[in-house]
């Protein structure tokens, strides 16, 4: 109970915030919408053969992973500004909460910041994502999950670090594969109008890595902020 | 979820304890008591230690040696519950510059678990209804740690930690703090607060402690003369 | 001293007891698997690189297992001599994770024709060791012992469930490992002897290394309790 009190009350403090500034899902999408251009520069140019359909997912997927990593270390700048982590570490409950409420913001923020980001990748490079929208939607969901549960965490620990900007992608880059190749994978399968059965195990793959690392970084969490 | 209807304060024992952050000692064998319902003022130029022994009153952080212990329990085996007893003002704000005034208490009330009807309790005990929907990113930083203040008052308290609250804030301000602390103080609360400016007066004190190179350098009651040889100690040959 | 596990004069004689076993049986395990093991038929003898790439696969997984698990330790314990244990396991195992990433290729050139392929266990050991990179950057841009300590402990323990979901997924992304050919039933007992031979060899050099390394941080701390004692 406790714990869910926490998480509601530190999503709702993000979202006001978020409300006013913008700041996450503006740096977010203003990462992701110029990557996209430049990958399409990159694929779709004639001499290349223009075969970036082929590989929209992918590309898709690390547009997202680049541009969210920019997202977390705003959003998590929030806390570290005026030491409001250590007020947040002053309170009679369970500091685990702070991180399952600082989650689902930054879930939602990259989600809304996708949301916008998915349009204008299909105008570009030709691909329509959104032809079976209920299984894009949960691969969507799924994939920024998992990118998110370590993503927050990890925006912590290199708070932490001298070397903010660097560290972040440099530990979440390498932990994040399973996401990354599960959620391209079903958007190979989506993309190429290929049965969703197909993609079954990378789903469970997805769900699994999902729940046991939200479910970790929150047993975690508290360790990563004590001093 | 309702707060303790007495506010009682703990007994804080330190054994022995030392503070390190690898070459450096913050903290140098402690060995201090703190009684319920003491007002203790904490000295000391900038480095002394003060603001470690406060963090580790406030159990934001685990002394390195030695003991620290509430009530006979040891600092790192206390529930999470035990943290709604105190309440800490530290050098920084813990406010969001982009929430108002009024979002900020509230956030950390449903934090606490105090109904709504706290925040607004609370704005006027600081007198600072006016100013409910100003960003705190606006305010200047005497209301600042108003906010501070009431943000750490939410859930009433019964051991008040304050790192330098009189620091920045113009004289009358101070007066007024100190006549609040007082006020805590006259309900039995305990109060602990550091200061490094003899200027800021001493006068609710009933105690005070000295810190030189987190070395414990003088530890007793205050007294009327009592500001005129700190002030000799503290600013004494610099570093 | 605080958190000291092994007395000098026990560090002094465990290192000398497996340097000698060490300088025996490294030696040993190479001659074993040069000139006594026999040339397998099809790869030729470019197969017997196989005998340092396995071992030393194993000894790397070993070694971020005991990140793992020292990781645990100093989060429960706040005793910084789990964090030597786990940094040296760390180092120890991205050594021989290097060496798995430049065997692997090197037997793979010849066989299948070329260098990397995205394979699934190729794909993991290169994860793996990014992942240890990571922890081991991480550890170089923390100033304080404490949060250091906390922070790569918290890391060890994601990395290592990570490696675990890493495998499985490439696993279902790709697989072309010549399982059957090294893993199955069907190799010489002359083979398996030779492998094991240079495991024993490599467990003990690793064994050796990690001592080493161990002691080293132990004495980095006694430096730096005596300056604060000295208030240096």
């Amino acid at each position: 109970m406790d714990t869910w009190r926490v998480c509601l009350a530190v999503f709702r403090k993000d979202l006001i915030a978020e409300w006013r500034t913008k700041e996450v899902i503006t740096t977010i999408f203003l990462f992701g919408f110029p990557v996209s251009v430049a990958f399409s520069f990159a694929f779709e140019s004639p001499l290349a053969g223009g075969e970036a359909r082929t590989f929209a997912g992918g590309l898709l997927w690390l547009a997202f992973f680049f541009a969210a990593i920019l997202g977390l270390t705003r959003s998590f700048a929030r806390e570290t500004a005026n030491q409001c982590l250590q007020g947040l570490r002053l309170i009679p409950a369970d500091r685990g909460g702070i991180y399952l409420g600082k989650l689902l913001s930054n879930l939602l923020f990259m989600m809304v910041a996708e949301l916008v980001l998915v349009p204008i990748f299909g105008v570009f490079f030709d691909v329509t994502l959104w032809a079976r929208p209920g299984w894009f939607l949960l691969i969507l969901v799924l994939g920024t999950w998992g990118v998110a549960t370590l993503g927050t965490l990890l925006s912590a620990v290199s708070a932490n670090t001298r070397m903010q900007e660097l560290m972040l992608p440099l530990l979440l880059l390498p932990l994040t594969v399973p996401v990354l190749i599960a959620a391209i994978e079903c958007t190979a399968v989506l993309l190429n109008n290929r049965p969703m059965a197909e993609a079954r195990h990378w789903l469970q793959l997805l769900t699994g890595f999902d729940i046991i690392f939200t479910l970790l970084c929150w047993l975690l969490f508290d360790y990563v902020i004590q001093e | 979820m309702t707060p303790p209807a007495n506010p009682t304060s703990p007994r804080i024992l330190l054994r022995q304890v030392s503070k390190f952050f690898d070459r450096f000692t913050a903290l140098d064998r402690l060995d201090l008591a703190f009684e319920p319902g003491e007002f203790v003022v904490v000295l000391g130029r900038n480095g002394a230690g003060k603001t470690t022994l406060l963090r580790l009153l406030a159990l934001l952080q685990q002394p390195s040696e030695g003991e620290l212990l509430y009530d006979d329990c040891a600092a790192d085996r206390l529930d999470s519950a035990f943290r709604r007893r105190l309440g800490f003002v530290g050098h920084e704000s813990f406010l969001y510059d982009e929430l108002t005034v009024e979002e900020n208490l509230l956030f950390y009330a449903r934090l606490y678990g105090e109904p709504p009807k706290r925040v607004a309790e609370v704005l006027q005990e600081m007198a600072l209804e006016d100013r409910a929907r100003s960003l705190v990113r606006n305010l200047s930083r005497g209301l600042k740690q108003r906010l501070a203040l009431a943000r750490a008052w939410l859930h009433r308290p019964a051991l008040l930690l304050l790192d330098e609250p009189a620091t920045g804030l113009d004289a009358p301000t101070r007066e007024r703090l100190h006549a609040w602390l007082a006020g805590c103080h006259r309900q039995g609360r305990t109060v602990i607060l550091s200061s490094h400016d003899l200027r800021e007066s001493l006068q609710p004190a009933t105690r005070v402690l000295l810190l030189e190179d987190g070395r414990l350098a003088f530890d007793g009651p205050n007294s009327p003369e009592l500001p005129r040889q700190m002030q000799a100690r503290l600013q004494g040959a610099p570093a | 001293m605080r958190g000291r596990l092994l007395s000098d004069s026990f560090h002094h004689r465990l290192s000398l007891a497996l340097l000698g076993v060490a300088v025996l049986a490294l030696p040993a395990a190479w001659y074993y698997v040069f000139l006594v093991a026999p040339t397998e038929r099809t790869m030729g003898t470019i197969q017997r690189i196989f005998y340092i790439h396995l071992p030393s696969a194993f000894l790397a997984f070993l070694c971020f297992f005991v990140v793992f698990l020292a990781s645990f330790g100093y989060l429960l314990t706040r005793r910084l001599a789990w964090d030597r244990v786990g940094v040296s396991a760390a180092e120890v195992g991205t050594v021989f994770c290097s060496a798995v990433l430049i065997t692997g290729p090197i037997w793979a050139k010849p066989v299948w024709g070329i260098w990397w392929t995205w394979d699934a266990r190729l794909t993991t050991t290169l994860i793996l060791f990014l992942i240890y990179v990571a922890y081991l950057m991480l550890r170089m841009y923390v100033t304080e012992s404490d949060r250091r300590a906390r922070l790569s402990a918290v890391v060890g323990i994601i990395g290592f469930v990570d490696v675990i979901i890493v495998y499985k997924a490439t696993d279902w992304w790709r697989g072309q490992h010549p399982e059957r050919v090294i893993g199955g039933g069907g190799l010489d007992p002359r083979m398996w002897l030779g492998v094991v031979w240079a495991f024993f060899g490599l467990l003990v050099f690793a064994a050796l290394l990690f001592l080493q390394r161990y002691r080293l941080e132990s004495m980095r701390a006694e430096l730096t309790e005596l300056a604060r004692r000295a208030r240096v």
